[in-house]
């Protein structure tokens, strides 16, 4: 007996209100006209040991005191108790994380530095190549506007003789209006980069922009988006059909960085809770990740301490705790979720090899430290500028300092392990901030 | 209703399900939506006075103005 092909992918996206309906319908991220933008799909390599889990629907009334309520009578279904439904272990990718950072943080503020790509207002139909091309990496910013309708239509990005990229555009005056971004860079001063329309467009002008890259930086707000999660190739969730937890929110991110693990330098796991899934037909995975982003298990990572350049840390882990939390309601469709009491928190433990005493005086004397972490990528988003990502911790305070010992082969170090809690400092608004540098306008 | 962010030509501001898109130093938000309203004011944005247009004397046939 053959065995059907085994597949599985995630997507996730921001909800536009918690656990809004029809969670499947949406389309990517850069579709900003047609069903996308702020609130559309982003793919996101997981490993595949990590599933989200649905819970049991029913309830058990009790009906005899003293009985056990599972014997006497027969279970009903009743409300989805929104709980846990599992925990994904993923690679940090540059873009494709974005929306984990929004549903932990909660706050964004997004600036792109312009790009030199340029193409005035032209007919829509007739798109077929730039005014001024890129002359380093940039993504490209479609605007299209006046049209009424169109027809299977898409924006083809051509470079080299080759289509690197096709843009899908909607169908009627509300969804073919709107801005439209390329998921990949385009530097056209070797092969100039043009475009060609597929289908029928039949009215509406378009102008074309760049941009070499954008400064995301993530604080902490007072509330925090929803997730929609789809979670492909479940045979649960019938053939063609993918699971959609709707009203995910994550109550901890936990992030591994090992200067030792040759696996990935930095691993994120995000525990989810959510609401029971939906089925629905699955959309088209398309490996995003493969196609536009590079492996990143090339991040470099560099340390500072106050300032200055920290050596003594072999690994960290830290857990980026939202603390957001769905509670269980009575029945019907009520929202589960209640006002955040708790206080947003990074914690976490660094493994070091002491340089001196410095380490443990800070634990004894209490201080606190500002500890600023880069990821920096190989990769250029733009000309110089990498995928970077600096987590800043500005009042880091140390404790329990653990002694150990570290063997590699033959040879011992002296070590030390300390866990460590951040303060909330009122100009990073927060006890932590994350300010990413990559391909993401919106 | 538009806010006016004086550092902030482009990009974008979000907090929770709100998001304000700037263009060209502006951001459209609606009259009602008043998680938009906090979130542009919070961030520093000013709201847009829409000024009356100057009122234009003419004179009239009597040689006086209105």
């Amino acid at each position: 007996m053959a065995s059907s092909t085994f597949g599985e992918f995630i997507k996730l996206r921001s909800e536009s209100s918690y656990n809004a309906a029809a969670p499947q319908t949406a389309s990517d991220w850069n579709i900003g006209g047609n069903g996308g933008g702020a609130n559309g799909w982003f793919e996101l390599p997981v490993l595949k040991t990590a599933e989200a889990q649905p819970k049991s629907p029913l309830i058990y009334p009790m009906t005899k005191s003293g009985q056990r309520h599972m014997n006497v009578a027969l279970p009903v279904a009743g409300s989805n108790p929104p709980e846990q439904i599992g925990s994904y272990e993923f690679p940090i990718y540059p873009v494709l994380c974005d929306r984990i950072w929004r549903a932990a943080f909660g706050t964004v503020n997004r600036t792109p530095t312009a790009g030199v790509a340029a193409q005035a207002s032209t007919a829509f139909a007739s798109l077929a190549t730039l005014t001024t091309q890129p002359a380093t990496l940039e993504v490209l910013v479609f605007t299209i506007a006046s049209s009424t309708a169109a027809s299977s239509a898409v924006i083809n990005i051509i470079q080299n003789g080759v289509t690197a990229e096709t843009i899908t555009i909607g169908t009627n005056a509300g969804t073919v209006n709107g801005v439209y971004y390329s998921k990949g860079g385009y530097d056209g001063s070797v092969n100039a980069v043009t475009f060609s329309i597929a289908g029928t467009v039949t009215s509406g002008a378009v102008t074309v922009s760049g941009i070499k890259y954008s400064t995301n930086v993530f604080t902490v707000g007072n509330t925090t988006p929803s997730l929609v999660i789809e979670q492909g190739g479940r045979v649960e969730a019938d053939s063609g059909n993918s699971e959609y937890f709707a009203g995910c929110v994550i109550p901890a991110i936990t992030l591994n960085y090992a200067r030792t693990d040759q696996q990935g330098l930095l691993m994120g796991a995000a525990t989810i809770l959510g609401q029971k899934p939906s089925n629905a037909t699955a959309t088209t995975f398309a490996n995003d990740a493969a196609k536009y982003y590079r492996p990143f298990a090339a991040w470099t990572a560099s340390l500072t301490l106050d300032g200055a350049a920290w050596y003594e840390v072999q690994a960290m882990q830290i857990t980026i705790s939202p603390r957001t939390g769905l509670y269980e309601v009575s029945s019907g469709s009520q929202s589960p979720y209640g006002k955040i009491e708790g206080e947003f928190g990074i914690e976490g433990e660094i493994t070091l090899l002491p340089a001196d005493n410095s380490r443990f005086a800070d634990y004894q004397g209490a201080t606190v430290r500002d500890v600023n972490l880069t990821f920096t990528s190989p990769y250029m988003v733009n000309a110089s500028t990498p995928f970077s990502m600096l987590l800043e911790i500005p009042q880091m305070t140390f404790s329990d300092y653990t002694r150990t010992q570290v063997a590699v082969q033959e040879a011992v170090a002296q070590g030390a392990t300390i866990p460590f809690v951040g303060i909330f400092k009122s100009d990073h608004s927060g006890a932590g901030r994350l300010t990413t540098v990559d391909r993401l306008p919106i | 209703m538009r806010y006016r962010f004086k550092d902030k030509e482009s990009g974008q501001i979000a907090e929770g399900y709100t998001v304000l898109q700037i263009v060209n130093f502006e951001c459209e938000v609606a009259n009602d939506d008043t998680e938009a309203i906090l979130l542009a004011e919070k961030s520093g944005g000013e709201l847009v006075v829409e000024k009356a247009p100057a009122k234009v004397l003419k004179e009239t046939t009597d040689g006086g103005t209105k």
